[in-house]
């Protein structure tokens, strides 16, 4: 079977996941909760909670709400919000927060493996040395941070004491902006502080999971080729290494998600970045169900989907993965 | 695990801890947490991790709370593994269609994102300790039973357990008698990971305002310091030493878990990449 | 023999593997020459340093062993050489064969790549310049031209050999080692391989090295063999003679077990273990599973003695010679 079979069986059951995980955010908040207090909420008018609840068939059988839940979902229909009174959920979280999250995630998870990638593949090759004891102490003491403390403690450094960051926010609030580049570079100066935060908090496991992987390749026959055949000690790490050693990283990538997401939700939420995890703390402060029911969809998808392109790229990579 | 510092700061740590959740509320006492002083006001040697917003003494608040937050942690943990182990040790030794069925299942719950899954079934059964532990036990259990499963599939194949089957012996008996004891340094270091696994997230929910603020934890204390603007104040104690507190226990509960693994395994010890 | 003849001269060359509690000395105190177009084959069984010797001359020995005496390749020593100028010797004068065994190339990339990296390693050619120069190794192995696009786990191992042997020939080495290169092939691959490796040291005009536990393959390869014995060598010889009348009674255990392969019977292995080289040996290292042994033998160490212009390291090495002592010596 070749690659584009497979990624046609794993997209069907990425698909089917897609399904079961929808339905799941559906049941929960029905079945858990009082359906029409969850979906209607406290502060809409009486005309518009009517229309919301003939809307959602709150008052008709479960399976038929089920139906009305996946007619409404596929016309991006998920609700609206009750803080935000009469937005529809979809625009609470696209494109904005949602954009604002990826560049956060992105930076920071980039930042991380900048860092800990090159060290853990070096601590790797020198296993016991006083580097690899150093970071990997380092590494076990910060993967036991919580995330929110750390980033407390990034924002109380390099915001209060420094001054070097901002205390918050996405951009500046009421501020005009000469031109896209100052916005930009404002921008950028509140991406500094949770950006790094995301990184450290990243750091430990990267380092970990890359040095373990590493000081099993470098041990591996070819390795010895390589370097008897008197290619040099950079070529051998990084292009040797770090290609079989970015294999269980990837591998690693759904628990590696769901740590993102946690990380997403702290950090921005002592950040107030404006994003999705700041989103999820606003609406469980204020109850507002809608909106926690389309970001745990949402950030669902996502997941699934990062999954499916790990396993892809783990077929590019590793030519000896057979699909069957 | 004496000839390994690590493990035996682990071991100090957790039991000082034990003994700070056992007899803390009789160490501090209900009136201590209530007294109310100069708010902000930083370390000195009548509070020597400072006060909070409103005075109350840090120190007090702490170690009053170190009890609730290990209960959580602890119970939470227990309960994590004890649907992990569950879910192992069927899917593993029963295998079959059950056991297909129950990866699947496993599979769903790492993909959905579990701390999402937790503060949405906490805010809708409401702000109670048992909410947080049912939700917390309910989205980490994964791992734990998929390194159960994989540990049982190759034990069930091994010669003692083929002859205790062979010899007619039930299931139950087979899986009391010879599964469960060979993966007891698995369970014990795992359930530790998962106390302190589950502490974090007990803390980060706490942290959200998810839980049930009225009450001391280490989570509510980091919880009342934002809303009350520690940071922008430069209250740096009332931020610092909970988080330390956090941090040495699951630091301690982890080092501890690493090394009884290592001295438990019936199998000589997994011990990492030896050296050549 | 003139001067200019000699290649490579190992001189009372030491190494200890140094671990947290043991020093275990896999190679004790061995000289060594090797002339220009000669084919010297390594023989013993495993553990007896034959390959700790080798991976000395080429220089990738792990951290924590420790060498003494002295490596002349082309009359410098080469043990004491800076790694910058070791890495320049490597592949460029010495080359090596490895074993065939999994993950002898990197898994995740085109062979043809591999190869690749490796001149450009040491020449700064343009790629395309490398590229060819792959090329036209592989088909002098006998690989055909689109296997440079494979992936290691893609080919048969008799022909992953066949790019491990390519490698080696990409700089024109002076000597290459090859050390145990036809172990876990077919038996029909490993003839392939042989005569391929035969065929390349002519026209390549190289010395080599050849390491193996199996002397009748180090007869069918050499000119000469060495023997070695829990990290000495025991006896060195042309190889027709050596195998013809051997002199020490290790050889001997060792064409005997050859033997009984011919006549298709079961191989029998020589009877007793390897000294532990973590001790200290007194005597003779064979003493205890020789048959000829007295007591001198278990005493003391048996000097290197000529007998015809051949070394053996035992005592007996001239009456064997003259059949003062041989099989039947226990019956009389």
């Amino acid at each position: 079977m070749g690659l584009a079979t497979y990624a046609a069986r794993r997209a069907v059951t990425s698909v089917i996941l897609f399904f079961v995980s929808v339905s799941i955010a559906f049941f929960i908040f029905r079945l858990l909760g009082n359906p029409v207090a969850i979906m209607v909420g406290p502060g809409l008018p009486p005309g518009a909670a009517q229309v919301l609840t003939a809307e959602f068939g709150l008052n008709k059988p479960l399976w038929l709400q089920f139906v009305l839940f996946w007619r409404n979902f596929f016309h991006g229909n998920l609700g609206d919000s009750f803080v935000y009174t009469g937005t529809p959920v979809l625009q609470v979280i696209f494109p904005t927060r949602f954009i604002n999250t990826v560049v956060l995630m992105g930076s920071g998870m980039l930042l991380s493996y900048l860092v800990s990638i090159p060290l853990g593949l070096l601590a790797g090759r020198r296993y016991g040395s006083m580097l690899d004891r150093g970071f990997s102490g380092l590494s076990v003491v910060l993967i036991s941070l919580p995330a929110f403390w750390l980033a407390l403690i990034i924002l109380l450094v390099l915001g209060f004491y420094l001054g070097w960051i901002p205390l918050g926010g996405t951009v500046t609030l009421n501020r005009t902006f000469s031109s896209w580049w100052s916005y930009a570079a404002n921008y950028m100066h509140h991406l500094i502080g949770p950006m790094i935060s995301i990184a450290v908090f990243f750091f430990g496991s990267n380092f970990l999971i890359t040095r373990a992987s590493s000081a099993n390749v470098l041990r591996e026959n070819f390795i010895r080729t390589f370097e008897a055949a008197g290619v040099g000690e950079g070529t051998i790490v990084f292009r040797h290494g770090l290609r079989n050693a970015i294999l269980p990283e990837l591998s690693f990538m759904a628990v590696q998600m769901s740590f993102l997401v946690a990380g997403a939700i702290f950090t921005e939420s002592v950040f107030s970045w404006d994003g999705m995890g700041s989103l999820i703390y606003l609406a469980v402060q204020n109850s507002d169900y809608p909106v926690l029911q389309a970001t745990f969809i949402f950030i669902a998808i996502v997941v699934i989907a990062s999954n499916y392109i790990a396993d892809i790229l783990y077929g590019l990579i590793d030519p000896r993965v057979r699909y069957d | 695990m004496l000839r390994s510092p690590p493990a035996v700061a682990g071991f100090i740590g957790t039991l000082s801890f034990t003994v700070l959740a056992i007899f803390g509320p009789l160490i501090v006492g209900q009136q201590q947490i209530l007294n109310t002083y100069t708010p902000f006001s930083p370390p000195s040697l009548a509070h020597p991790f400072g006060t909070d917003y409103a005075g109350h003494d840090i120190l007090s608040l702490l170690i009053y709370g170190t009890q609730r937050s290990v209960l959580i942690g602890f119970l939470a943990g227990l309960f994590t593994m004890v649907i992990g182990i569950l879910v192992g040790l069927v899917a593993g030794y029963l295998g079959g269609v059950l056991e297909e069925f129950l990866m699947r299942v496993t599979d769903l719950f790492i993909i959905m994102p579990s701390i999402v899954l937790a503060i949405i079934l906490v805010s809708l059964l409401g702000p109670s300790d048992y909410n947080i532990i049912l939700a917390i036990s309910l989205t980490s259990w994964m791992s734990v039973a998929r390194i159960i499963r994989s540990d049982t599939l190759t034990l069930k194949s091994r010669t003692f357990v083929e002859a205790a089957k062979i010899s007619g012996a039930r299931t139950f008996y087979v899986l009391r008698r010879h599964i469960l004891p060979n993966e007891v340094h698995m369970i014990t270091s795992n359930t530790l990971l998962a106390v302190a696994g589950a502490v974090v997230i007990e803390a980060g929910l706490n942290f959200l305002g998810i839980g049930n603020v009225s009450q001391v934890s280490w989570g509510i204390v980091l919880y009342q310091a934002e809303l009350n603007g520690a940071v922008v104040t430069g209250a740096w104690w009332d931020i610092v030493f909970p988080g330390l507190f956090i941090t040495l226990f699951v630091l301690s509960v982890s080092l501890l878990g690493r090394g009884l693994e290592r001295l438990l395994d019936p199998r000589g010890g997994v011990g990492g990449v030896r050296a050549r | 023999m003139s001067e200019g003849d000699v290649l490579l001269e190992v001189r009372d060359l030491c190494v200890v593997y140094e671990s947290l509690d043991a020093r275990i000395r896999a190679v004790d105190h061995v000289d060594l020459t090797l002339r220009r177009g000669e084919t010297l084959a390594l023989v013993g069984e495993s553990g007896c340093g034959k390959s700790t010797l080798g991976n000395a001359i080429i220089g990738i020995l792990p951290a924590n062993a420790e060498v003494s005496g002295e490596i002349l390749f082309e009359g410098v020593n080469i043990v004491s050489l800076p790694r910058k100028r070791m890495r320049r010797i490597r592949w460029e004068k010495i080359a090596m064969v490895f074993q065939n065994a999994q993950n002898s190339l990197d898994p995740t990339l085109r062979v043809g790549d591999q190869l690749v990296e490796v001149i450009l390693a040491h020449r700064s050619i343009p790629r395309v310049e490398a590229q060819r120069r792959v090329k036209e190794l592989f088909s002098l192995v006998g690989l055909p031209p689109d296997y440079y696009r494979s992936y290691p786990h893609e080919l048969s191992g008799g022909s992953r050999q066949r790019v491990i042997i390519a490698m080696a020939l990409l700089l024109n080495p002076q000597l290459l080692i090859a050390d145990e290169p036809t172990t876990g092939l077919d038996v029909s691959v490993q003839l392939q391989i042989l005569n391929l490796l035969k065929d390349i040291k002519q026209r390549f005009q190289m010395s080599m090295i050849f390491i193996t536990h199996d002397i009748a393959v180090a007869n069918y390869v050499s000119d000469r063999m060495a023997v070695m014995y829990a990290g000495q060598i025991v006896e060195a010889a042309p190889s027709q003679a050596l195998l013809a009348k051997p002199l020490h009674p290790y050889t001997i255990a060792l064409t005997e077990s050859l033997l009984t392969l011919d006549r298709r019977v079961k191989k029998q292995p020589i009877a007793g273990f390897p000294p532990d080289l973590s001790k200290t040996i007194t005597g003779c290292r064979f003493a205890e599973r020789c048959r000829f042994a007295v007591d001198e033998c278990r005493r003391e160490e048996p000097p290197m003695v000529d007998v015809d212009g051949r070394v053996s390291k035992c005592f007996f090495a001239e009456q064997i010679s003259n059949k003062v002592v041989g099989y039947d010596y226990r019956g009389d």
